[in-house]
């Protein structure tokens, strides 16, 4: 199982905050993120767990907090999982 | 005389009356303003009584706003430029800040007094970036203050308000932004040196030290992320792509001219390089009013980096492919169009265009494309 805190580790590097404002964001657009980085964000993301985010999950609300980020995530590994089996 | 919101009354905007400002009010001023490196006193003053500084709220289209800053292109780069910059400014307060009485109250007394917003989103050390601040909004009590070291305000000295990006409070990462609004009286500016380019020159945009202290009110309280994305970043590439198109028209117009006079006593075959000046600048009116329509329909729930795309594209293709026309337009007049002071005269257009691929470096878009376009699975 996947916890939030690679993602959250990615996020912060990409936005340039610390782990811990990243956790705290209920909120990523409005404490600065661009849609820039949250392009790299996915890249890090879909390149660190070898998966696909599905396009239809790439919008604003996905890319808000570590925890949509995380459980669009869980559903991709999921999926690859299932595929793989 | 004051003038109530609800009293305003927008001017009808059409065509011909903005062309008939640019012949009659504008063009007239263009080289002397280029010549001297002056702000055009007199073509902004005339945009203000046709009430063309104020049109934002009007029952205009974005297409009639691109007509206004293509038509003023063709009489003066600078005019239509400070034009340009100037619509936006006030679009991106009024369009997010209608329910901030504080901020409408000084667009009011802007438009009353026929001035100009100038923006102040460079900072020195910052790379070009509008999407990142050095310095901070610092707030105690009632008071924000911000103060800035920008590399560049166009008609800094000539404005009678400023719209100033920053990080949102000294704890804020750098893409973590607000907009403060500053009428010219909450400012100080000290210019941080010269102003002496290639062209644009009209627009007086040195280097400037701002120093702003405002009521906490004048912060807006939209993050800048959205005002950028949905207004300051697809309005600027519009209007600014308009004015390039009207200055490579006026050129082309030129070209077009001499050779009809000169078709009159040569009855050589047509010159062929009329048809290679004008394909560029159709491909930049067809992207241009495709980017309007989509635009005007925009969605704007995804993160939506195929518009982002389009409207970088649209930017890099205006700012090279008007170049590209103009300099055609060069080598058909020969002579008399490399000349500063003839009627054939390409001269100040060609350098006006060249700051097109400075006014945010095409070199920034193209990387920018390059990572969304990594988004882009299909290929």
């Amino acid at each position: 199982m996947v916890d939030d805190d690679a993602v959250c580790r990615i996020v912060a590097d990409q936005v340039g905050m610390t782990v811990e404002q990243v956790s705290a964001a209920d909120d990523l657009w409005a404490v600065g993120l661009t849609s820039l980085a949250a392009v790299r964000i996915l890249m890090d993301i879909e390149d660190e767990f070898g998966v696909t985010f599905p396009d239809d999950s790439l919008t604003r609300d996905t890319f808000a907090s570590v925890p949509a980020l995380g459980a669009v995530l869980r559903e991709a590994l999921g999926a690859d999982t299932a595929t793989r089996s | 005389m004051s003038v109530e919101a609800s009293e305003w009354r927008y001017p009808p905007i059409t065509a011909g009356l903005v062309a008939q400002i640019g012949r009659e009010r504008v063009a007239p001023h263009a080289a002397e303003c280029d010549a001297l490196a002056r702000f055009p006193h007199e073509g902004v003053s005339a945009l203000a009584e046709a009430g063309l500084l104020a049109l934002e709220g009007a029952p205009v289209t974005t297409t009639d706003l691109a007509m206004v800053a293509r038509t003023l292109g063709r009489s003066c780069g600078s005019t239509a430029m400070v034009w340009a910059m100037h619509y936006v400014q006030v679009a991106c307060v009024q369009r997010h800040c209608e329910d901030e009485p504080r901020v409408l109250e000084l667009l009011a007394k802007l438009r009353e007094g026929g001035g100009v917003m100038a923006s102040v989103t460079s900072e020195k050390g910052i790379g070009g970036d509008l999407r990142r601040s050095f310095t901070a909004c610092v707030t105690e009590g009632e008071t924000s203050t911000v103060s800035k070291d920008a590399s560049t305000i166009s008609y800094g000295a000539h404005a009678d308000a400023f719209l100033i990006t920053c990080r949102r409070d000294p704890d804020a990462v750098a893409s973590d932004q607000v907009i403060v609004v500053a009428d010219k009286s909450q400012v100080t500016l000290t210019p941080q040196g010269t102003w002496d380019p290639m062209g644009m020159r009209g627009t007086c945009s040195p280097p400037f030290l701002i120093e702003a202290t405002v009521p906490s009110a004048q912060v807006l309280p939209v993050p800048f992320s959205d005002i950028a994305a949905l207004t300051m970043v697809p309005l600027s590439h519009i209007l600014w792509s308009g004015v390039w198109l009207g200055l490579a028209e006026e050129a082309l117009s030129r070209a077009t001219t001499f050779l009809r006079a000169k078709r009159k006593t040569n009855r050589a075959d047509d010159d062929r390089r009329l048809a290679l000046a004008e394909t560029p600048l159709r491909l930049v009116r067809n992207t241009l009013a495709s980017v309007i329509d989509r635009y005007d329909n925009r969605n704007v729930v995804s993160i939506d980096a195929d518009f982002t795309v389009e409207l970088n594209d649209l930017k890099l293709a205006a700012s090279t492919l008007s170049i590209e026309s103009a300099q055609m337009c060069l080598e058909i007049l020969g002579i008399p169009g490399y000349q500063e002071r003839t009627p054939f005269s390409v001269a100040r257009i060609i350098r006006d265009l060249y700051s097109a691929r400075l006014m945010i470096a095409n070199e920034r878009l193209v990387a920018t494309n390059s990572t969304l376009l990594m988004l882009n699975r299909s290929h």
